[in-house]
């Protein structure tokens, strides 16, 4: 299904047997939840309507499925060492949690408390585009006030496009 | 026959308005460039469009959503094309022979190709989409509850067996699909499961939201984390698609065309499936296999009209069963049924005329990616070279606000959020997301069908297999999940896998 792009980088087994392991307990805890949900015995209904019955055998099936991929990754040397992952390149790590942290910030904390939408867009955008397209604008020989200028440009284009829209042609409430 | 071209043109006469032709193009035009820009995909150019028309009259949204994906496949082989990079995964055939051609001198005639490959694709799709619909709709009102349990099980172990990857750790993320359809308040008794008190939990995951989230959220992450270095392009001869090409592979598009509808028809096999098969039936069927990967035209031809017609395949389960065909239909579906439209078997009893509507948005759609194709060329370009780092702070505001827009609460952001990481996480440990969003699309008519089936039989199992059509999805589901065993797989290859590129 055309929805992604093909995975990047090969799965080593032994991040195959983790991940594994959480569906198992993932698929466990949702089988467990579905035995012990309530059966509305009270109501009188159908037992084959009891509100548990897919999500339990739902978990179930995730569970099973889990424990197949662990004995695969076993069986493929996920416990032994050459079964471990590869090494990440140095500074990857922090450079995605750095975007992530920047995206949740936006996402959960900048938008809906407090302050105006347009704002938070504005440095969200700004703030953004300055510190990760740095680089690039590096090597185009801009200074560091012309780079802070663009980037607040951009920012205050897309808060001001998207605020207009949202709020004027599609009637948003703004957060 | 007569009747049915006699409803296509009250349809399309009823687009023909300045309206439906200002939102055709300008929502065409948005698919395509969303479609060229590597990272972003039809399912999210799709999905952020559902966010941004919800305040449309139902009609013009779908207009708007259908426009966007048939632009979006189409914008794919721009990038294919001219960076080597396949703006939509479906595109990514196109960059064997795409790309070949554009180091040739030839990047213009290869999207000459790609828009009369994709023109092609679309018209043949949309033929089949006319004349299968109104059958396949007859068929579906033969289903009941066991059939509609089989078909959900179905669409999510074929999503995760025949889209490439690992097929088990597709069904895993499809049965968690379906999980998480389950909930919030259940069908029948309104009873609220694994929400912990939380009173939106109780409502249920939304699905657009987990849809922004999966395909914009995390896909914006993968784009960050890819680092593509500036975009280098050379000069472009004639983009205009030359009548000779399309006369000279006329067997290779109806073939190409008649395999996409079908690979769109299979509930959550999309676009990418149908371009590689249709590349690998053209090579197999050429007079010049050895062209193949060197700069194809036929190449090109066939993968493009491929993915193209598979749009319109996608969308016939959607409007027959309430199925899928791929993860923008997913989508398309979710905003069909926002809108009040409710697809499903009744739907050429209830209201036929919607099947030839969105025949009409079809052809509007490629009228769009015909124009664009022809002169929008050097402003494609121009787009290719905005850096990511600029594109994605701006994604993301589209990604937040909109999700926001659909109910006016901040749960819905945090809905996105959440599937956007786990999106990213799952994709980290190669788990595929496509039989994810089908469990999600597919999880309330499992559920429903299996405590509506049990019931209706008292608790007994065989009619699950015994009625005609439940035999058939059970026996092909079977066989489907033994063809995965390696057991098997080895007694019935008879020679090595030969890759298609």
């Amino acid at each position: 299904m055309s929805i992604e792009s093909a995975p990047d980088t090969p799965v080593s087994p032994r991040a195959d047997f983790v991940s594994a392991l959480v569906w198992v307990a993932f698929g466990a805890a949702v089988a467990i939840g579905g035995w012990r949900m309530d059966r509305l015995e009270n109501l009188h209904i159908n037992k084959y309507e009891v509100p548990g019955l897919v999500p339990g055998l739902l978990g179930l099936a995730v569970m099973l499925l889990g424990i197949a991929l662990a004995l695969r990754a076993v069986r493929q040397g996920a416990l032994r060492a050459e079964g471990a992952p590869a090494p990440t390149a140095p500074g990857g790590r922090t450079y995605m949690a750095v975007v992530l942290g920047a995206m949740l910030a936006y996402a959960l904390v900048l938008v809906g408390h407090g302050i105006p939408f347009w704002l938070a867009t504005w440095l969200f955008v700004a703030g953004f585009i300055f510190w990760f397209d740095r680089g690039r604008q590096q090597e185009l020989g801009r200074s560091t006030g012309r780079q802070a200028l663009l980037a607040l440009a951009y920012g205050a284009a897309t808060s001001a496009i998207v605020t207009l829209a949202f709020q004027e042609i599609f009637y948003v409430r703004l957060p | 026959m007569f009747q049915g071209l006699f409803s296509f043109g009250h349809s399309l006469a009823s687009f023909l308005t300045p309206t439906a032709i200002a939102l055709v193009l300008a929502s065409t035009l948005v698919g395509v460039v969303i479609g060229a820009l590597p990272g972003l995909t039809a399912t999210m150019g799709v999905a952020l469009m559902t966010t941004l028309t919800l305040k449309l009259p139902s009609s013009q949204a779908l207009l708007v959503l259908i426009c966007t994906y048939v632009g979006a496949i189409y914008g794919g082989s721009r990038s294919a094309i001219l960076l080597n990079i396949p703006g939509t995964p479906a595109s990514a055939a196109s960059c064997l022979d795409g790309y070949q051609l554009a180091r040739q001198g030839m990047a213009g005639r290869a999207m000459g190709i790609a828009t009369s490959g994709s023109v092609m694709g679309t018209l043949i799709g949309m033929f089949f989409l006319a004349l299968f619909t109104p059958v396949l709709g007859e068929f579906a009102l033969k289903f009941g509850a066991y059939e509609f349990f089989w078909l959900a099980v179905f669409g999510v172990v074929v999503s995760a067996t025949l889209t490439g990857g690992d097929p088990l750790k597709g069904w895993i993320t499809g049965f968690a699909g379906l999980f998480i359809a389950t909930i919030g308040q259940d069908g029948i008794h309104a009873f609220e499961r694994f929400n912990f008190g939380n009173r939106d939990l109780a409502g249920g995951i939304s699905l657009v939201p987990a849809l922004v989230g999966a395909f914009g959220f995390a896909e914006i992450l993968v784009a960050m984390q890819e680092r593509r270095p500036p975009v280098k392009l050379s000069a472009l001869d004639s983009v205009i698609p030359k009548i000779r090409d399309v006369f000279r592979y006329w067997r290779t598009i109806i073939r190409s065309g008649v395999i996409g509808t079908f690979i769109g028809i299979v509930p959550g096999v999309g676009e990418d499936v149908a371009a590689w098969s249709s590349y690998a039936a053209a090579k197999r069927a050429s007079k010049e296999k050895e062209q193949f990967g060197k700069g194809s035209v036929e190449g090109l031809m066939a993968a493009e009209t491929g993915d193209n017609a598979c749009v319109p395949g996608a969308i016939i389960p959607v409007l027959t069963l309430q199925v899928p065909g791929s993860a923008p239909a997913a989508v398309l579906m979710a905003a069909m049924l926002i809108h009040g439209v409710k697809p499903g078997p009744m739907i050429m009893i209830e209201s036929p005329q919607f099947v030839y509507d969105i025949v009409a948005m079809m052809m509007l759609a490629t009228i769009g990616i015909l124009i664009y194709g022809l002169t929008l060329t050097r402003f494609l370009v121009q787009v290719l070279r905005v850096p990511t780092t600029i594109i994605v702070p701006m994604i993301l505001v589209l990604c937040t606000i909109g999700t926001y827009a659909l109910a006016s609460r901040l749960f819905d952001i945090w809905v996105m959020v959440a599937f956007g990481v786990l999106g990213y996480v799952l994709r980290r440990f190669g788990y595929p997301m496509a039989p994810l969003v089908l469990g999600i699309v597919l999880g309330d008519l499992l559920e429903k069908n299996l405590r509506r089936g049990l019931v209706l039989s008292d608790g007994d199992l065989s009619p699950f297999f015994t009625r005609p059509i439940s035999a058939v999805l059970c026996g092909v589901l079977v066989l489907v999940l033994l063809m995965r065993l390696p057991l098997l797989r080895r007694l019935f290859a008879r020679r090595p896998a030969q890759g298609v590129a």
